[in-house]
């Protein structure tokens, strides 16, 4: 890794995608190219089906890679054994639109165990105050021990943030966070992501169809019928 | 992995109540039927396991206990005069009908007689009782005997064969699956109304520091053809094993034991699929942020064990009162035993095991892909 690529989280060029084959073959993603460096905050937008799930899902090394090229974090996507693409998704934050929380953990548990896949970061005490500074930080300080059937929409998603969050990773890839949260939630949705880019280097694709996010990007890229175009105004 | 899986199961307790209750059922099943077949086998050798001695000889054509062929009389005092034989048990066994009262009717039980002097069981007499024996025409009932008999009461009458006999008194022993009472009685007393003189098996007591083995050996040299000699305990193993074997008990309980275990297995797994389908995208979570198919397994596989484990404690309890009804009813020796319990417990693991392997598969396929 050459001191430029240090800088580069996410490479790639070429890239295509195409679901089903044959006569049925259906191209979502065709030639894509662009860079996302550290501490970059990026927004991704375009219509529906234009390509932007498939897109943070390669990126995300949760899809196999079919044409192109794509480094992320360093690694190269293109032949990656399944382990490897395990190993990096642990420096992945993923936030999606629903915030999938196991119903039998409580937010605290829920960071406990996410701090788990990063066990050589941490010592015992971590696991007490680690959990506890996240989730005050999301508005959750008395709410950590409930379980999510007794939080509400906004609460469970602020908790899948913290999740995304807490070992602090390198890359976020977030689709949509924000698209069913109250103002509040989203606020402080969108503030966590801007800090761990501002504070940590750290970042962020985000899928956005909301043009008001665009003043928190430092960049914003539009997909229309899986090519990349001119980014729309804000 | 042991958090979320204990959650997982812990915090859903009213579901996990009732896969464990199913599990239960399934392992109460598996208990009964292994508690009936060993209950006929370990019953079918009390008899034996009450030896009084280190051998036992019986005709050679007995190959099992229901067989009642018996010993030539000579070979008793032959064995007798053997190097390190310190005594000749005989046992003599005759199927008889018992009337508790002259308008009762005859029902079907077992006389065994030997000298009271010498008896070759163990069958909780004290000396009195054994006195008792000695005085002529008087009967000892086995207490443990199924309850048709009806309630008999020291000193009154009984008929066996026809014949007024006192009972003087009570043993214990324990019926058989075919063999629902014993009675006790003193040679003398048997010959009285059967003319028997052929023993249905000797117990033999070993003189003190002579090897067992070697007298075991010499009586079988004696013999030639016609007498086996074992050990009580190889004995016992011989007559489980044809009644394993031979006779389709073991078939027919394994074959339910085997069932039970299954229906737990099939009980586990569709509790598990059913959870894991309701929370199928948190696991698909846990997959894209970077936890491994092996810690997913894992998961299920601990809340399988986890709800086996429930299951097995309550089926356990169940098969508790229920192996002491049947006990109770059945008089046959259905009993708890430590390595009896491991088999069940290791087996309701193995499936629960494979209950979550198999409802995990459906977490290991799933794309986290599909969450965006």
């Amino acid at each position: 890794m050459t001191v430029a690529d240090d800088q580069t989280r996410i490479r790639c060029s070429d890239l295509s995608y195409v679901y089903g084959a044959g006569a049925e073959a259906q191209p979502v993603l065709s030639g894509i190219g662009f860079d996302v460096a550290a501490g970059e905050f990026v927004i991704l937008t375009g219509p529906s089906g234009s390509g932007k799930s498939t897109l943070v899902t390669l990126v995300g090394g949760l899809r196999r890679l079919q044409l192109g090229q794509l480094r992320v974090l360093g690694s190269d996507l293109g032949g990656a054994s399944e382990a490897a693409l395990v190993m990096l998704r642990r420096d992945i934050g993923f936030i999606f639109q629903d915030h999938h929380l196991f119903d039998a953990l409580t937010p605290r548990e829920t960071m406990q165990l996410t701090m788990g896949l990063r066990r050589e970061r941490y010592g015992k005490q971590d696991y007490h105050e680690r959990p506890e500074r996240w989730l005050t930080r999301i508005g959750l300080q008395r709410r950590m021990d409930v379980l999510p059937g007794k939080l509400s929409t906004g609460q469970r998603q602020r908790v899948a943030v913290a999740r995304a969050l807490i070992n602090e990773p390198d890359l976020i890839l977030a689709d949509e966070p924000t698209a069913s949260l109250d103002p509040e939630s989203a606020a402080i949705t969108l503030e966590c992501l801007r800090e761990a880019v501002t504070q940590r280097r750290a970042t962020v694709l985000m899928i956005s169809h909301d043009s008001r996010h665009y003043a928190l990007a430092d960049r914003v890229l539009q997909l229309i019928d899986g090519c990349l175009a001119p980014a729309p105004a804000s | 992995m042991g958090l979320l899986g204990w959650r997982l199961v812990t915090r859903d307790a009213w579901r996990s109540v009732l896969a464990m209750a199913g599990i239960a059922v399934a392992v109460l099943i598996a208990f009964v039927e292994m508690g009936f077949m060993n209950g006929v086998l370990d019953s079918q050798v009390r008899v034996v396991e009450a030896a009084r001695g280190e051998l036992v000889v019986l005709d050679k054509r007995r190959v099992h206990l229901d067989k009642w062929d018996s010993l030539l009389p000579i070979r008793l005092p032959q064995i007798a005069g053997l190097p390190g034989v310190a005594a000749v048990l005989p046992l003599y066994q005759a199927g008889v009908n018992l009337r508790s009262g002259i308008d009762q009717p005859d029902k079907r039980l077992i006389l065994l007689a030997f000298s009271p002097d010498a008896p070759p069981l163990e069958l909780g007499l004290d000396q009195a009782t054994l006195a008792l024996l000695r005085e002529p025409n008087t009967v000892l009932f086995d207490r443990k005997s199924r309850p048709i008999y009806g309630d008999l009461a020291v000193g009154q009458d009984v008929w066996v064969e026809g014949r007024r006999l006192r009972l003087g008194g009570f043993a214990s022993l324990g019926p058989t699956l075919l063999i629902d009472g014993a009675l006790i009685a003193s040679e003398s007393t048997l010959r009285t109304f059967v003319p028997m003189d052929r023993p249905v098996m000797a117990v033999i007591r070993v003189a003190p520091g002579a090897d067992i083995e070697r007298v075991k050996q010499t009586i079988l040299g004696l013999a030639g053809e016609d007498l086996d000699v074992f050990r009580p305990g190889e004995l016992a193993d011989r007559e489980i094993t044809y009644l394993r074997r031979a006779a389709p008990i073991g078939l027919l309980f394994g074959a339910g034991m085997t069932a039970g275990l299954f229906v737990g297995l099939v009980i586990c797994y569709q509790v598990l699929y059913v959870a894991i389908r309701r929370r199928i995208q948190a696991f698909a979570t846990l997959k894209a942020m970077g936890f491994s198919n092996g810690f997913v397994i894992g998961t299920i596989v601990q809340q399988a064990v986890l709800y086996a484990s429930g299951g097995f404690l309550m089926g356990l309890a169940g098969a508790y009162f229920l192996y002491q009804e049947l006990a109770l009813r059945t008089g046959l020796a259905i009993l708890f035993t430590a390595p009896r319990i491991g088999a069940i417990a290791l087996a309701c693991l193995l499936a629960s095991v494979l209950a979550g392997l198999a409802a995990s598969r459906q977490v290991v396929d799933c794309e986290p892909a599909d969450l965006y």
